[in-house]
């Protein structure tokens, strides 16, 4: 029957990306909503008679999750999602300046007649780093959007499992 | 619910103040007070209510935390501001000075002759 509720609540989400805003709001009426739901089991009604007297004081909710997901647009479009585009250039253009300017000393010293080790051990080091940059550029970038609150979020789902299996064992 | 519950619609974000004066509260024990106070005859729609606390914590009227219940789900709890405070009194005195108003408009005139 818990179940159920959930259900329905993630059904009111639906389609809704998964913002920190959208997120707090759906867990936050859950909760409320188990709440008055055990307590309506406590006076005597009926699973049943629970669920829909707790599914029909929701109300239209579509309104404001649709403005929770507005908010955390706006908030990206702000200065964050600049600096980030200019970070990312730097870093993409950088690397390639990299990759290019590698074997330059390799090729200059090969001219010259000197060893080429010290070429080919700077063109190495060299490809690391641009592959690296270019790396790091990549992973921080789809990150971003819930990076700062990944660790809570992480949290919480390994919460809700935890609250979920102790439901399963009673 | 009847046509009662417009009226009263429009008091919401007073109403929820009004209960966080009397301390940190989450959502569905302001509902239940609502509930309790008005011998079950008035609860708010779970829409209008996390509405109402979306848009008092935007104008910085109240602020959020999340408790630490050991067991089950955590609960957001909401809390009044010095903002809030000031907020609350000054829509209490507009509902005074707008219920002596309507008073005065919809009652019948009384006879003086005390027919």
């Amino acid at each position: 029957m818990e179940d159920r509720l959930r259900r329905h609540v993630e059904n009111l989400f639906e389609g809704t990306a998964p913002t920190r805003n959208t997120v707090d709001f759906k867990d936050e009426l859950l909760q409320n909503l188990r709440e008055k739901y055990a307590d309506l089991i406590r006076e005597g009604k009926s699973e049943d008679e629970a669920y829909h007297i707790v599914i029909a004081g929701i109300g239209d909710v579509t309104g404001l999750i649709r403005s929770l997901e507005d908010k955390e647009m706006n908030n990206i479009n702000t200065e964050t999602l600049e600096k980030q585009q200019q970070k990312s250039a730097l870093l993409t253009a950088g690397a390639v300046m990299l990759y290019i300017i590698s074997i330059v000393p390799g090729v200059i010293l090969d001219a010259v007649g000197i060893s080429v080790i010290p070429g080919v051990i700077f063109m190495f080091i060299a490809i690391a780093t641009a592959t690296g940059m270019l790396i790091y550029n990549t992973m921080t970038k789809p990150k971003y959007v819930r990076a700062d609150d990944s660790m809570v979020e992480e949290f919480r789902e390994w919460q809700n499992g935890r609250w979920e299996k102790s439901l399963r064992h009673r | 619910m009847s046509i009662a519950s417009d009226l009263i619609r429009g008091h919401t974000d007073t109403i929820i103040l009004a209960l966080l004066i009397q301390g940190d509260s989450y959502g569905y024990e302001i509902n239940k007070a609502i509930q309790h106070k008005t011998n079950g005859q008035y609860e708010l729609k779970e829409a209008t209510l996390y509405t109402a606390f979306r848009r008092l914590e935007q104008s910085g009227c109240i602020s959020s935390y999340w408790g630490d219940e050991s067991t089950g789900a955590r609960r957001r709890y909401y809390h009044i501001t010095d903002q809030g405070l000031k907020t609350y009194e000054s829509l209490v005195k507009d509902w005074e000075v707008a219920k002596t108003l309507i008073d005065k408009l919809i009652k019948k005139e009384e006879d003086p002759h005390g027919r």
